[in-house]
């Protein structure tokens, strides 16, 4: 019986590769780059702002400024986790910038309403969820969670990054991440169970 | 007449989040397993967090994900931005090192002459003139990307309330040497290449003249 012969396989290659081929200004590393994480950033960031230009905003901030200040994850942290931490950071500023937009051209009356996160349109008593609902629901719902608390979230559940690689993003103990996930989740279905009894 | 169970510690129920996603290890998932099976409360518990766990939320509330021109788009907005970005300015550490190794070198030199019995020594008197503060770089050199919630009470803004004359900005182990060159004499200095390995302050020196 004639075995196969060995052939040394050859991965994909690692961020820090394609970080050294873009310093050297090889375009097709940040091609390669941004092909491997548009996603994940584009998750993080449109669960944390909810439209899709907004996400793509924080997206193209985050992706500049982790290129740009590479000096400060080097040694610290993974590409992946330096990123997601900066896209983040972006899209919480875009969201505030949003709502202090929205408030300054409403009126007091309205600017008082736009405090309280509504789903745009409520479902009707009685007809099961349409999958669009269900994500506006849960949309308000994240909203009104606490900031850390949705940032921890959305890290974890749309970022893929696990309890270690949150905590190193936030700076906080993994006890501290398992405690927000926790909390998060039950306020969740504390806020669907009321936003669906509407 | 059957022995009865053995009384279960409670969990910190936030263990039941690390436990619908996975995170918890072996030994404290089984006593979330043994909790569970006598707790039909924490049961419900654990069905919300698994509820809301990573891959049933994703696939339960999917994001509507833009067309590919949308990404090539935003992709060549970063690419032009990043060609058009400054490099970061580096301070070259190495001359800092052959500044210290030099002066340290020198006053070693002066100070450890062997002394002849009975007739004193020279004694080398030194004259440091401490330069000003080096001008690492200005305000508007440095952008604040990201930090962390414990560190945000510590941030300055304007300028360092404390004027030491010379600050000492990292330890030997936040310093990579990129690169250093030889005194006159054709020598690298000790000081330099232990650097990096070194977690003992370092202080700040004017660069050389002339460079």
């Amino acid at each position: 019986m004639v075995s196969e012969p060995a052939f040394a396989t050859t991965g994909p290659p690692g961020d820090e590769a394609l970080l050294v081929r873009f310093a050297s200004g090889e375009r097709s590393a940040l091609d390669e780059l941004f092909q491997r994480y548009r996603l994940l950033a584009y998750r993080v960031a449109f669960r944390l702002l909810g439209n899709e230009a907004d996400a793509l905003d924080a997206v193209q901030e985050g992706f500049v400024k982790a290129l740009t200040h590479l000096d400060g994850f080097q040694g610290r942290s993974s590409f992946k986790t330096w990123l997601l931490r900066i896209v983040s950071n972006a899209a919480l500023d875009l969201g505030r910038q949003r709502r202090r937009r929205d408030l300054l051209s409403l009126d007091p009356v309205a600017a008082r309403d736009a405090d309280i996160p509504l789903p745009a349109t409520a479902p009707e008593p009685g007809r099961e969820l349409e999958h669009q609902d269900l994500r506006q629901l849960l949309d308000a719902a994240l909203e009104s969670l606490p900031e850390a608390q949705r940032r921890t979230f959305v890290l974890h559940v749309d970022g893929e990054l696990s309890y270690r690689e949150v905590a190193d993003v936030l700076g906080i103990s993994i006890g501290t991440v398992m405690s927000r996930l926790f909390y998060a989740r039950q306020k969740l279905r504390g806020l669907l169970a009321a936003q669906a009894n509407v | 007449m059957s022995q009865s169970e053995p009384e279960l510690d409670p969990i910190p129920q936030e263990w039941l989040a690390a436990y619908a996603d996975g995170e918890l290890g072996h030994a404290d998932a089984l006593r979330v397993e043994r909790w569970i099976a006598s707790h039909p409360e924490a049961r419900e518990l654990l069905r919300v967090q698994e509820a809301f766990a990573g891959p049933a939320f994703r696939e339960l509330v999917q994001i509507p994900v833009p067309e590919d021109d949308a990404f090539d788009r935003v992709r060549d907005r970063i690419a032009a931005a990043v060609v058009h970005v400054r490099p970061p300015r580096r301070f070259p550490w190495a001359i800092a090192f052959l500044g210290l190794a030099t002066a340290a070198g020198l006053l070693i030199a002066l100070n450890l002459r062997p002394a002849v019995p009975g007739v004193p020594g020279p004694r080398a008197v030194v004259e440091v003139t401490p330069e000003p503060p080096y001008e690492v770089a200005s305000d508007d050199d440095v952008e604040i990307v990201s930090m962390f919630d414990r560190d945000a009470p510590m941030l300055i803004v304007g300028r360092h309330p404390i004027a030491l004359r010379a600050p000492a900005w990292a330890s030997g182990s936040d310093v990579v040497l990129e690169w250093a060159e030889p005194d006159a004499q054709g020598y690298f200095s000790d000081m330099a290449g232990a650097a990096g390995t070194r977690s003992v302050p370092m202080v700040l020196m004017p660069p050389a003249k002339g460079r």
